[in-house]
């Protein structure tokens, strides 16, 4: 048998060989080949020194969160994914809009006006057809059989009245989907603001998008019908990974450029907000709380706020509030190192 | 027979995030980014379950590092960003950003496909997987993997590592 290469020696010490065979006939060569058992060692002194430089990249001892959190995503986007996108809604809504129109055409009839021929159309009004006899010679008259009445459409481009989404997200739980200890802390939890009439018409399509999003984040945790969700603590505070953070925000979450993160947590009541805890060297904890910002609470991007008596700062179309057991200066320091 | 992925969580869950967190350099972002993974495994519910878990891993990692350029953020160790557990002292958490930046250096020294065949014999994957994760024909991985892994602890040693113990 040839001395042994490197591939061999690597399948060898990894146990990746196939057949048995090899195996045996690969430690008859090494029993008798000092050369080969010399590379196999370096080989073997490779391998453990390549695991443990590895290793030493971190992170160490990771706790996986609770799988039922994970399964509860999972469980709320399968059931999600039957819901009709909307080119699909668009689709079905054109489909209706035309079976419609069919529809009305078989339960009418023209009525000919005096002087014209009975069945002739051209010239003639249009009236529902109202059970009343065929008139002689009208064969669409004579396939229509006859109905009390013409069914009422419903208007197609007027959208059904939304309720607030986290009204909506306890109503939800609340009739019986989710365990009753969760729909009695969402109920109790203080209720929607009311949007200002004038906000409801701004950039509606945006603000569809947005809306849409927010609702996608915010339902895996809330709409879920599992028993086992994310600890929702009195506050209504609901943490959650950082990524669905940004997903619900719609936009990246903003940290502070040194600090620890503890964690991000969504707010499940109306105004959408996410908060991250940040620990201090002190062990000290501070807040951020994000959330999208309203035209007339925003004053100039960028500049801080003190409106509402705590630091606060407004980026791009977010606005974002410090608090912690800290002197304001401070809090207002750190808020200039925020980052994405 | 069903998967009890209860069971596939706990025992992949670490490898996992190791493995993402060697791509994305930030802890956090491999947490989150390995429990979107067993999001999307307990969706389609695959046969393979490894290979299917670190296939998908490497995708969005992939995709991290993408829009991570986009935005112009770079993927740079940041020490502070580093979560639970934190060694408990200065000193320590120093130490401990410095083999992790040398780890990051050496690897950064490989071939991308040395890179991948590495962490995913480290995740645990044997030869067939990756060879079916990389394209790799079965009879190159022994070769390559011992290429990678030999270039990793040269690397190692002539870079900031090189003064460390490792056994």
């Amino acid at each position: 048998m040839n001395h042994l290469d490197e591939g061999t020696i690597a399948e060898l010490l990894d146990r990746g060989l196939r057949q048995a065979d090899d195996r045996r006939a690969i430690e008859r060569h090494l029993d008798a080949c000092a050369e080969c058992r010399t590379r196999v060692d370096e080989a073997r002194h490779m391998l453990e020194r390549a695991r443990a430089i590895l290793l030493q990249s971190g992170p160490a001892d990771i706790e996986p969160p609770p799988f039922e959190q994970i399964a509860t995503r999972a469980g709320y986007r399968r059931r999600r994914r039957w819901r009709p996108s909307r080119p699909l809604a668009l689709a079905a809504t054109a489909v209706l809009a035309i079976g419609v129109t069919w529809a009305a055409g078989e339960f009418v009839t023209w009525t000919p006006s005096p002087g014209e021929p009975a069945g002739v159309p051209a010239g003639g009004q249009m009236v529902p057809w109202v059970n009343e006899p065929a008139a002689a010679g009208s064969s669409m008259a004579q396939r229509v059989p006859p109905v009390a009445a013409a069914p009422e459409t419903p208007p197609i481009e007027s959208p059904p009245a939304v309720a607030p989404l986290a009204a909506r997200d306890v109503a939800g739980v609340a009739s019986g989907a989710g365990p009753g200890a969760r729909a009695e802390r969402l109920a109790a939890a203080p209720p929607p603001a009311a949007a200002p009439a004038g906000a409801q018409q701004r950039d509606a399509a945006a603000d569809r998008t947005t809306e849409e999003s927010r609702r996608a984040a915010l339902g895996r945790a809330v709409l879920s019908e599992q028993a086992a969700l994310p600890t929702l603590d009195d506050r209504g505070w609901t943490v959650v990974a950082r990524a669905d953070a940004e997903r619900l925000l719609g936009g990246p979450v903003y940290v502070i450029e040194g600090l620890r993160i503890i964690d991000h947590a969504m707010r499940a009541v109306a105004p959408v907000a996410v908060r991250t805890r940040l620990a201090l060297d002190d062990g000290a904890v501070i807040a951020l709380v994000q959330s999208p910002r309203t035209d007339e609470a925003a004053p100039r991007a960028g500049q801080p706020a003190v409106s509402t008596g705590q630091p606060q700062v407004d980026l791009g179309e977010f606005r974002v509030t410090v608090s912690g057991p800290i002197p304001s200066d401070s809090l207002r320091a750190l808020l200039a190192r925020l980052r994405r | 027979m069903a998967t009890d992925w209860a069971d596939v969580y706990r025992k992949t869950y670490p490898d996992l995030v190791r493995f993402l967190h060697r791509k994305v350099w930030d802890p956090e972002r491999a947490r989150d980014l390995a429990q979107e993974v067993f999001v999307r495994a307990l969706e389609h519910d695959p046969d393979d379950t490894r290979a299917w878990l670190f296939t998908i891993a490497a995708n969005l990692a992939r995709d991290e590092a993408r829009s991570a350029i986009r935005r112009k953020q770079h993927l740079e160790l940041l020490v502070t960003t580093i979560d639970r557990p934190e060694p408990p002292n200065p000193i320590e958490r120093i130490e401990a950003a410095e083999q992790m930046k040398a780890v990051k250096a050496a690897l950064a020294r490989l071939s991308e496909r040395d890179r991948e065949v590495l962490l995913l014999w480290d995740a645990g994957l044997d030869y067939g997987q990756i060879a079916s994760h990389t394209g790799l024909a079965r009879t190159a991985v022994g070769t390559t993997l011992a290429r990678a892994r030999r270039k990793l602890v040269e690397a190692y040693d002539v870079g900031e590592g090189s003064h460390e113990s490792l056994g």
